[in-house]
């Protein structure tokens, strides 16, 4: 079910600057938008590593910076009014630091996104086919001929059924499922290397959902792609990544490979996500939900995010971030707790250390 | 598309028969007798008897409203009061007036206000965009028979560049385009403004849509996200162009009036102060069809643009 994990193949515990092969390199993402109510921060020092074909989850509730995180990676958050620090290393190229004509060969080209909703990120009035098309010929540089044929060729990988007539259909034309596939076509057009995919099952029928999952994880190891998927769904998370990044109130607050996060979840935040996910073997159980409601992001307590919610909360909580605790040789975790909870010799990492 | 089209121009019918019952209702609500005004004071039942039976008026409303609707079908729109000239002989001369005057008007305005309207929306809360909006509240704010009046001292009166009245029939292409030029500028301030805010609008509206954002995901340049924003709110702004127009052809009583342009709101104006009834309805007959008309086109092009909107 979970494709073989090796430090090698994950990547988290590489120094900052190795020769490891990094596919995309985050260091230190921070973005903060100016609003009305103060700073904003949505993201706080976000540290992470992909290599090719690797299948990172990013789970969070809303609000936790999972999608800022995913359009900072595309270089897409607004222009006016905020701040992004921190690097974005896309094959090596800093996506900050590039010129607008490079970003937009890079993004479609090298990382793909695929949304939530695919009704309102396709564009109504243009047909699939024609939303297709124009992607290759932006990147490609086609023939009219050749991009037709291409596109009718993608529409057949995402098995859409009856292609032919779907490029002709407008997005409201076809069903929900069928509009995600269609999405998925656009995003594999020009056969990038990194697909960003922000909880592309959530909108859809709980049948279709299944499908999708099956179809992104059959396409993610036929290609070869190295995907973020971005879920707060832990089922969906086991079913399609080899690593997970649990996200709260901006910042990374576990990682480590997914097996080993539902073995031992090492921070009470992913404790109580999965408290209150519906798993095998706990038929009779009821769910336990996490009380309190997740942080104000514009107004972060100088401690752990977590401690107003959290169970086994200290003062030292209250007071101090807790550092990156690492629990084994690559799982991480954020949390005050972590060296009374494991005893084990452990090791605390300095803050902005690699993740 | 043409059964649609063709089952828009068949609900128009209805509409055009709406404006026509108000159109011929006028003569009877309009105050003052219809009679009386052709007639002396001094008249004689038996004469007053004789007009009557001779206009038709001694019949029953309905009966009266038929025939008015036989002949005005066939192009029979009577005869002014005022010049005993066919009505559709001067509603035809001063249409063609309007006609140019509104074309002009509206390419001035259609241009200059979604130009400014997309600069806005695209360089949204930078000084472009203020000043885009500073000249769209403007020319919304500012009158225009007060815009023509302006122009006509500054142009006419002091700089004496362009001539202040008329239109100049007879005088060839370059003396009426001369006198075309204050008018169509004094015609196109209002519409510019409305237009230019509604197509900030409704740019804005798209531009903040999810799909925008994928566009670019997929590395769409800015050119092709552009084509899309704009296709996108075209049928917004389509519909407000139409109305536009419509109000270019028959609202500009008072800038025909200041420039005494011959075109049809100078002829209602002169109508109503000489209570040239069938002029007048004349007139409203011609400039309602053109709106209906209008919206039609309007529709059409919006289902050609916008799938979505020819379901029903």
């Amino acid at each position: 079910m979970f494709n073989d994990y090796s430090p090698e193949a994950c990547g988290m515990t590489a120094p900052p600057g190795g020769t490891r092969i990094s596919l995309l390199r985050v260091r230190d993402l921070s973005v903060e938008f100016a609003t009305r109510d103060g700073v904003v921060r949505a993201v706080t020092e976000v540290s992470f590593d992909l290599s090719p074909g690797q299948v990172l989850a990013l789970l969070g509730e809303s609000g936790s910076g999972k999608s800022v995180t995913l359009r900072s990676i595309l270089g897409l958050n607004p222009p006016v009014r905020t701040r992004v620090s921190g690097e974005i290393l896309l094959k090596g190229e800093d996506i900050n630091r590039l010129a607008e004509r490079a970003r937009q060969d890079l993004r479609g080209g090298v990382v793909s996104m695929v949304f939530q909703e695919p009704m309102t990120a396709l564009d109504p009035v243009y047909t699939i086919g024609g939303q297709i098309e124009e992607t290759l010929i932006e990147h490609r540089g086609l023939e009219r001929a050749a991009v037709h044929r291409r596109a009718r060729e993608l529409l057949d990988l995402v098995q859409m059924p009856s292609p032919e007539r779907c490029l002709a259909s407008y997005p409201h034309e076809i069903s929900g499922g069928m509009r995600q596939r269609a999405m998925i076509a656009i995003a594999l057009a020009c056969e990038p290397e990194l697909l960003l995919a922000d909880e592309p099952t959530t909108a859809l029928d709980v049948t279709v959902q299944a499908q999708i999952l099956w179809l992104l994880r059959d396409l993610q190891r036929r290609l070869g792609l190295a995907v973020i998927f971005v879920t707060h769904d832990l089922g969906v998370a086991a079913e399609i990544a080899d690593d997970a990044a649990v996200m709260y109130g901006g910042r990374i607050v576990e990682q480590a490979p997914i097996r080993e996060l539902f073995r031992a979840p090492a921070h009470p935040y992913t404790e109580g996500l999965m408290h209150a996910t519906v798993r095998r073997r706990q038929k009779g159980k009821a769910l336990v939900p996490i009380p309190g409601a997740p942080p104000n992001l514009a107004a972060l307590p100088p401690g752990c995010a977590f401690a107003p919610r959290c169970p086994h909360v200290k003062p030292v909580c209250i007071e101090a971030l807790p550092p990156l605790h690492v629990v084994a040789s690559d799982h991480v975790s954020r949390c005050h707790l972590v060296p009374e909870r494991l005893a084990s010799p452990l090791l605390v990492l300095n803050k902005g250390g690699s993740l | 598309m043409w059964r649609y089209v063709g089952r828009r121009l068949v609900l128009a019918i209805p509409t055009l028969l709406g404006a026509s019952i108000i159109v011929f209702a006028m003569v009877h609500l309009a105050p003052g007798d219809p009679i009386a005004a052709v007639l002396p004071v001094d008249a004689s039942k038996e004469q007053v008897e004789a007009v009557k039976k001779a206009y038709g008026f001694d019949k029953p409303l309905p009966v009266q409203y038929l025939k008015w609707l036989g002949r005005v079908v066939t192009g029979d729109l009577g005869k002014s009061i005022a010049t005993r000239r066919a009505v559709i002989l001067d509603v035809r001369d001063s249409l063609a007036n309007s006609l140019v005057l509104a074309i002009s008007s509206s390419v001035l305005a259609f241009g200059a206000g979604i130009a400014l309207g997309l600069l806005a929306a695209f360089w949204q809360g930078r000084w472009l965009d203020k000043l885009a909006s500073a000249v769209a509240v403007v020319g919304v704010s500012v009158p225009h028979y007060w815009a023509g009046i302006i122009l006509i001292i500054i142009f006419s009166v002091q700089l004496n560049w362009l001539p202040a009245m008329g239109a100049a029939a007879d005088g060839g292409i370059v003396a009426y385009l001369r006198h075309m030029t204050l008018p169509t500028i004094a015609l196109a301030l209002i519409p510019l403004g409305v237009i230019a805010r509604v197509v900030r609008s409704a740019a804005l509206d798209i531009l903040a849509q999810e799909f925008v954002l994928a566009l670019r995901a997929k590395g769409l340049g800015h050119r092709r996200v552009f084509t899309h924003v704009v296709k996108n709110s075209a049928p917004q702004i389509i519909t407000v162009l139409g109305l536009q127009f419509g109000f270019q052809l028959g609202g500009s009583v008072l800038v025909e009036a200041v420039f005494s342009w011959p075109g049809t709101g100078y002829l209602l104006n002169l109508a109503i102060f000489q209570r040239d009834i069938p002029v007048l309805q004349g007139v409203i007959l011609v400039l309602a069809t053109f709106f209906v008309l209008l919206n039609l086109l309007v529709d059409v092009l919006q289902t050609y643009i916008d799938p979505r909107i020819a379901r029903h």
